[in-house]
């Protein structure tokens, strides 16, 4: 079965305390668990706010995409509250470099995921129909029933919950997921209850595995698999969450 | 919780009947975890020399640093900070912990990289293992503690010794 991390993190800097860590043994780790495929971002790009070292962070996601095809997909950051200059970051990172997706982090970043000034930049993932992956589940500013307003009004973006809601909202979570058909959710940081509640009401097909991994320890990505092991899926939904609803995502 | 009295004589009976602690969920409960409304029962802990045990991570009633406060309050009783501030309150259990000593920090759901730097930081001699069933798996749980490197002390200490000394 092909695993497929729709949620992992590259530092390319030192992002707070926490140092860089070279993309080999970030590679080596994910291969090391059996993951066939992980997607991107630039953790230490989420607390920039200048534009050029968004240009410099999203230049070298796509040498790296280049390098570790095709077991590395980039996602794109920008800074979320410069409205046209983010949109037009967006717009270069995904037609000259080949970002397949966007990261927004609303508290790190930090901006509300309602606040007017990300129209821009949600309206060209809109158009290109980039998957657009948000940290969810922390108020204030990114509670999943935010990011639900945001699927209705972006409708041919799919729009994912990267915590499922964490602990607290994954109730919202859920049922953000279900009421929009764009949303999904991921695993990482939810808990096995609240998994197995939002899979009764979401169903097999939104739910995909991610591990918030890439920073030091590795060995996060292989409790997070173990996660999803223990859940004791039938076969084909636990293909669909470890990989096949990734897969299907992202090539259509 | 917010009973008064009546709070005080169930738990004065739970405790006389056997049972070993307090258990607080102030944002299920509906109060600030150091908020006063909580002392009466703080002081039967101290009566009986029973560990209290909080749930934290929770804004705005269920934050270590809050935790911290209550256990300044009464340094004398033994307070466990549940799930070490799981999940965006991380960044303060540490720090919340080395505030005061009463302060154990509980396993369960967060990550092993906190774990790390709360054994590196506070200690494994203030750490107690939690597998928050049925919310998460215990066996995940175990498998998570297994994965950190520590000394063998270490590891008894945080899977057995320091839960049987509190």
């Amino acid at each position: 079965m092909s695993v497929i991390d729709s949620h992992a993190h590259i530092m390319l800097d030192s992002y707070a305390s926490l140092p860089p860590v070279e993309p080999e043994r970030v590679m080596e780790g994910f291969a090391r668990y059996g993951v066939e495929q992980a997607w991107f971002s630039s953790a230490d790009a989420l607390v920039s706010n200048q534009t050029d070292e968004h240009r410099r962070s999203n230049d070298r996601m796509a040498e790296l995409q280049q390098r570790f095809a095709p077991h590395f997909v980039a996602f794109a950051t920008v800074n979320p509250r410069r409205g046209d200059e983010a949109a037009r970051e967006l717009e270069r990172a995904v037609s000259e470099l080949g970002a397949r997706g966007l990261k927004i982090h609303g508290w790190l970043q930090p901006v509300s995921c309602t606040d007017p000034c990300l129209e821009p930049l949600l309206a060209t993932a809109n158009r290109l129909k980039l998957p657009v992956l948000f940290h969810d589940g922390t108020p204030p500013f990114t509670s999943s029933l935010q990011i639900g307003y945001l699927a209705e009004r972006y409708p041919s973006c799919t729009m994912i919950l990267g915590h499922g809601g964490l602990k607290d909202l994954a109730v919202t979570a859920a049922q953000t997921a279900h009421r929009h058909e764009n949303v999904y959710l991921q695993t990482c940081a939810t808990t096995l209850l609240s998994l197995r509640r939002a899979l009764d009401l979401v169903g097999p097909d939104k739910i995909l595995y991610g591990s918030d991994g890439g920073f030091a320890d590795m060995q996060w990505v292989d409790y997070n698999i173990q996660k999803i092991r223990k859940w004791n899926l039938p076969a084909a939904v636990e293909e669909k969450i470890l990989g096949g609803n990734a897969m299907r995502l992202l090539n259509g | 919780m917010v009973r008064g009295d009546q709070a005080v004589e169930e738990l004065e009976r739970s405790l006389d009947a056997g049972l070993k602690g307090l258990k607080i969920n102030s944002h299920l409960q509906g109060f600030v975890l150091s908020d006063p409304i909580v002392h009466p029962l703080v002081e039967v802990c101290r009566e009986y020399d029973a560990p209290l045990y909080a749930h934290t991570g929770t804004p705005i009633t269920a934050e270590p640093f809050q935790l911290a406060e209550l256990a300044r309050t009464f340094p004398d009783v033994t307070m466990v900070m549940g799930h070490m501030g799981y999940t965006d309150f991380w960044y303060d259990a540490v720090p919340a912990a080395l505030q005061s000593e009463n302060v154990y920090l509980e396993t369960s759901l967060i990550d092993i990289m906190n774990i790390q730097n709360a054994i590196e930081k506070v200690g494994a001699e203030r750490i107690l293992f939690g597998s928050d069933y049925p919310e998460s798996d215990l066996s995940l749980e175990l498998e998570k503690i297994a994965m950190i490197e520590m000394s063998d002390e270490a590891r008894r200490r945080i899977l057995s010794e320091n839960a049987l000394e509190v």
